[in-house]
């Protein structure tokens, strides 16, 4: 049977209260809203621009920048794009840096803040309090100039450390690699020896997996390319060689020179975010619940297996995100290089505005140049962040 | 199967309920994604009627009462509340809400506002009444759930049993035609679901309707008029509480009372 | 994109691992032992660990009391206050001293409040202002004339009597209190900046950094709430239109939105129109950056806000902008404010950055001092950096660690 029920019928719908119809009407008079401005806006700029004498599209791009980039073989005569291309691959230099220091300094004290050493402790507190609340412009700011300018002495008096490294405000310079006959081949072994190592590494995880033997896998793998190395090394009579840095007056010959901007750069914001990253290292631990840690003494796991099978790998877990932001952050600070002279994207920009390119063409692209680093490394972050995510209903 | 169990929803009706039935479900589906949750669900529910809705977890139970006040949308098939049909249109949904009150299994008290605001936010938001009488409303309907005491309260300084006996006032305070309950003491330690039942029943001896899902047996054998035994987002088998306990007609049904029994 | 980006607020918040073995004072030798040497490695990083920060400490207390040469800092003090150009008669001058007053007030009188409804003792009410009166008081010691010592005292007793005031409010009357508050920041903000609200080009030092600051999250509050509910929206517009705008807004750093503002910002204005000065312009940056930040975190307490408290609101038959107004924001917001001391933090550390645009700013202001004649290349960017390092830090770590003991004690109070 079916119960057909009385039916009040509510009244007609006017079609000012249809909600389906009341949506689209508001959401495409915002779209259109929104894209009204931003062409009132373009207009503007195109007026303005004109009126101005300046280009209005991305044609600037190919004339010459006008000015030398220090510490690169790039001539004022080469273009604006090739002069951006030159200071992107300086902000990917002190940023990829940048992260790998800032990431062992934090883990390093992250770790520390928790151990039961008082003094430790102590020290760890103290440096991620100080660091953490204060600008990092003001650190960048004094590292270059009361570290690098003023502590460093000039070229003429520099310091020289057991003839192995030459201090001087100018440039720090350090030894380097040199290669002599033979190089690429002493390349080839080393590569080929990795690739030994990495299959010996991958017979003692099978070989732990079959038996439950130890397997010391990274000792063997490093061992192996420690021996084909050295091998090489006498079979190819000394392909390689040290040059040390030698001051001949104004002029320093060998090693090779560590832009001071960029030293001072690097130190400052590595400093930074090692304190930021210590906090989110810290936090990660302390959030793996403790019954984990009861657990793993239950099951008479030593400390560093409770660490490293337990603990690391949920905190990790809880970790990717903020530190993929910390890594976003220490690339978009890069861009403070630009009151210190040291030419990566932003300063570039600068340089460029400064000489008659269009303002607002030029950090148009700046911003572009940002969004991409952005982008990339939010989707290395959430691949990751995928793989790790935890099954549960 | 569905011819029969129309025939014992008809039945059952017409035993349970006096007057106009105050829900229509006919031939409802739901689907979340590409799971079917409700699978043509017909039941009438009359006035004053107390219907307990039993059944494994994951068969839909839930879901149907939460249709009921459009917490849910369903797919396909009619449901009406007190003759209002349940659309699209916004107003019939607020319609409908203002006269179904629900029970949630979390309580879902709001944190910040103690006791008799929890109450008097409906009364004044929704039915525009001044704070004094809104505010002995919500009084009397502490009294009838005896927590008088604690209306200065904030939900989160009262016990599991207590904040559910708020909840059910806060609901009961709109003065709604039909109650729902979602496994209203789920959540609650073992010592409270006491307190919570005696409430659910006194409400049901004062002649509200009411549709229960609650896996407390002596609740349903005791108070309901009808039980719903559901299965698979099925209505399996509808009958009065003696006709279950004492022999249902489907495996199904008997092989779960066996287990929680 | 969406999901991942997320700050350190998100994390859980645990509490601190208990003390190993106990206090000092109830044990020592048990506690030296455990603390430092608890093991053969342990006790090499004490003896290695003491003696560098040993060193380190005294050639801290060389620096400060021997080396350091901090009459520059004397002699800078008002300019790294207000900054170089701004006026120094006798009219304008007061105008910063009545905004600290009036906040001293509303400071005192919050606190009373807070005093009486917690029924916490006078000591920890006293505790978050430490740092501040500290630095309050070393400020009036390095000026060189005794007015401003005069008026540091004033500051204080109003700081004192606000706070007795507070306390003698009976509870019931400070549920609209914040009214109050509101007022006394306002008219703090006008006693500056007199009938046009932007700053005039001639501040400078903390004045601007703390202007630039407070008014930046103050008009960007609103426009985050905005764009946290827009990212929320089922309304696919509206929520893909906030969702670019975050995200464009945050990939990009701080310093290139500062740039464009201050040199692109005039091509998109209407022609013949003057653009605004440079620190409006700059604060207008500021708050479309900020912005951004404060719609995710207001996003982090939306979502803090469980599924369950809506559905009681459908339930209930609640209109959704009553939802929104007396259920959701209130419990969204709450969860939200640590975040938004934080964000203030982060803002006042990041106007810094204005000394890159040609602001003179703290920062910017020390550096001139160094190129005045009597101080010219004599290394004196030392102490002044220490200083300014110094008034950043005590504001930036009195703030949050009063927005961590918010955090700690709404996580008690809630639920």
């Amino acid at each position: 049977m079916n119960v057909t029920a009385p039916r009040t019928p509510l009244p007609a719908v006017p079609i000012w209260r249809n909600a389906l119809l009341v949506r689209i009407i508001v959401q495409a008079a915002l779209l259109a809203s929104v894209i009204g401005v931003l062409l009132y806006l373009l207009s503007n700029l195109t007026t303005n621009l004109k009126n101005t004498g300046l280009p209005t599209g991305y044609g600037y791009l190919d004339q010459p920048y006008g000015s030398d980039i220090p510490f690169s073989s790039f001539r004022p005569t080469q273009s604006i794009w090739d002069a951006l291309k030159v200071g992107y691959g300086n902000t990917v230099r002190v940023a990829s840096v940048g992260i790998l220091v800032s990431l062992v300094l934090g883990v390093i004290i992250g770790v520390a803040r928790l151990s039961t050493n008082f003094l430790v402790r102590t020290a760890a507190t103290l440096y991620v309090e100080t660091i953490r609340n204060i600008p990092v412009y003001l650190l960048v700011f004094a590292s270059f100039f009361v570290i690098i300018q003023q502590s460093l002495p000039p070229i003429t008096e520099a310091f020289e450390w057991f003839g192995t490294t030459v201090f001087s405000n100018r440039g720090i310079y350090v030894p380097w690699l040199d290669g002599y006959a033979n190089s690429g081949t002493f390349m080839i072994v080393l590569g080929l020896g990795l690739v030994v190592a990495a299959v010996v590494a991958a017979w003692r995880t099978k070989r732990f997996d079959t038996t439950g033997q130890p397997h010391h896998r990274l000792l063997w793998g490093l061992g192996v390319i420690v021996v084909i190395g050295l091998i090489g090394y006498i079979a190819l009579s000394a392909p390689v060689g040290v040059t040390t840095p030698e001051r001949d007056g104004r002029v320093v010959v060998g090693g090779i020179a560590v832009n001071p901007s960029y030293a001072a750069l690097l130190i400052a914001l590595s400093l930074y975010t090692a304190s930021h990253i210590a906090e989110i290292v810290r936090g990660g631990i302390q959030a793996v619940h403790h019954g984990q840690t009861e657990a793993s003494f239950a099951l008479n796991l030593t400390a560093f297996q409770r660490i490293r099978l337990v603990v690391l790998p949920q905190a990790f877990r809880i970790m990717i995100p903020p530190l993929a932001n910390q890594f976003l952050n220490i690339t978009k600070n890069s861009s403070l290089a630009v009151a210190i002279g040291y030419y990566e994207i932003t300063r570039v920009t600068q340089t460029a505005a400064n000489n008659a390119a269009p303002a607002p063409q030029a950090y148009s692209i700046l911003m572009l140049l940002y969004l991409s680093f952005s982008l990339s490394i939010s989707l290395v972050a959430n691949i990751i962040n995928r793989q790790l995510r935890l099954e549960s209903r | 199967m569905t011819s029969e169990t129309t025939d014992l929803i008809a039945g059952a009706a017409v035993a349970g309920g006096t007057g106009e039935p105050k829900i229509v479900m006919e031939h409802v589906d739901k689907w979340f994604g590409s799971f079917q949750a409700l699978k043509d669900i017909s039941i009438t529910v009359g006035n004053q009627e107390v219907v307990v809705v039993i059944g494994p977890s994951g068969s839909g139970k839930s879901t149907l009462i939460r249709c009921i006040n459009r917490l849910e949308t369903h797919d396909k098939g009619r449901i009406l509340v007190g003759g209002t049909e349940l659309t699209r249109d916004p107003r019939s949904v607020s319609a409908i809400r203002k006269q179904v009150g629900m029970v949630f299994q979390q309580f879902n008290l709001f944190p910040h506002l103690t006791v008799l605001d929890n109450i008097t936010l409906g009364l004044r938001n929704v039915r525009r009444i001044a704070k004094k009488p809104a505010e002995e409303m919500a009084m009397k309907q502490l009294v009838r759930v005896q927590i008088e005491s604690q209306a200065k309260k904030y939900p989160g300084q009262l016990s599991g049993g207590q904040q559910q006996r708020v909840a059910i006032a806060r609901a009961l305070a709109m003065e709604p035609d039909v109650m729902l309950f979602d496994e209203p003491t789920s959540a609650l330690d073992p010592e409270m679901v006491k307190e919570v039942l005696e409430a659910m029943r006194e409400l049901a001896g004062s002649g509200m309707t009411m549709i229960v899902v609650t896996h407390e047996m002596g609740f349903a054998r005791e108070v309901a008029d009808r039980v719903v035994f559901m299965a698979d987002g099925q209505i399996v088998e509808v009958g009065t509480p003696d006709y279950f306990f004492t022999g249902a007609r489907e495996a199904r049904t008997r092989k779960f009372l066996s287990q929680i029994l | 994109m969406t999901e991942m980006i997320t700050g350190i607020g998100d994390m859980p918040i645990v509490e601190a691992p208990p003390k190993p073995y106990g206090r000092f004072r109830d044990n020592p030798r048990g506690w030296l032992k455990a603390n430092l040497f608890g093991s053969k490695i342990n006790g090499i990083f004490t003896i290695v660990l003491g003696a560098g920060l040993l060193y380190a400490m005294a050639r801290l207390l060389k620096y400060v009391f021997i080396s350091g040469r901090w009459e520059v800092v004397r002699s800078g003090l008002t300019s790294m206050m207000i900054g170089l150009n701004y006026p120094r008669d006798t009219a304008s001058l007061t105008k910063p001293w009545i905004a600290v007053g009036l906040l001293a007030a509303v400071g005192g009188l919050a606190t009373g409040v807070a005093l009486r409804r917690r029924g916490s003792t006078w000591y920890e009410a006293a505790r978050p202002w430490l740092p501040v009166v500290m630095v309050g008081a070393l400020l009036a010691s390095l000026t060189e004339t005794a007015t401003p010592k005069l008026l540091a005292a004033v500051v204080v007793v109003i700081l004192a009597i606000a706070t007795v005031i507070g306390t003698r409010i009976p509870p019931e009357r400070t549920r609209r209190i914040w009214i109050v508050y509101w007022l006394g920041v306002v008219v703090a903000a006008f006693a500056l900046t007199g009938r046009e609200l932007g700053a005039p080009d001639n501040w400078g030092g903390l004045l601007l950094a703390l202007y630039v600051a407070s008014f930046g999250i103050v008009i960007s509050f609103p426009l985050g709430l905005l764009l946290a509910l827009g990212r929320r929206s089922k309304l696919p517009v509206v929520h893909w239109l906030s969702v670019l705008y975050i995200e464009l807004i945050r990939g990009v750093p701080l310093i290139t939105l500062l740039f464009a503002g201050d040199l692109a910002l005039r091509f998109f204005l209407p022609v013949g129109t003057e653009p605004p000065g440079r620190i409006m312009r700059s604060i207008i940056m500021i708050v479309l950056f900020s912005a951004a930040y404060l719609a995710e975190i207001v996003r982090g307490g939306l979502q803090a806000v469980p599924k369950g408290q809506l559905e009681a609101c459908q339930s209930l038959a609640l209109g959704q902008f009553t939802t929104l107004r007396r259920v959701v924001l209130p419990q969204a917001l709450r969860s939200v404010l640590p975040g938004l001391v934080g964000q203030f933090i982060s803002l006042f550390k990041d106007t810094t950055l204005l000394g890159i645009i040609g602001l003179r700013e703290l920062i910017g202001v020390a550096e001139t001092i160094t190129s005045y004649d009597e101080f010219r290349n004599q290394g004196y960017l030392p102490e002044l950096l220490t200083f300014v390092g110094l008034l950043f830090w005590v504001c930036c770590y009195s703030m949050s660690k009063a927005s961590r003991r918010l955090e700690t004690r709404m996580g008690v109070g809630v639920r």
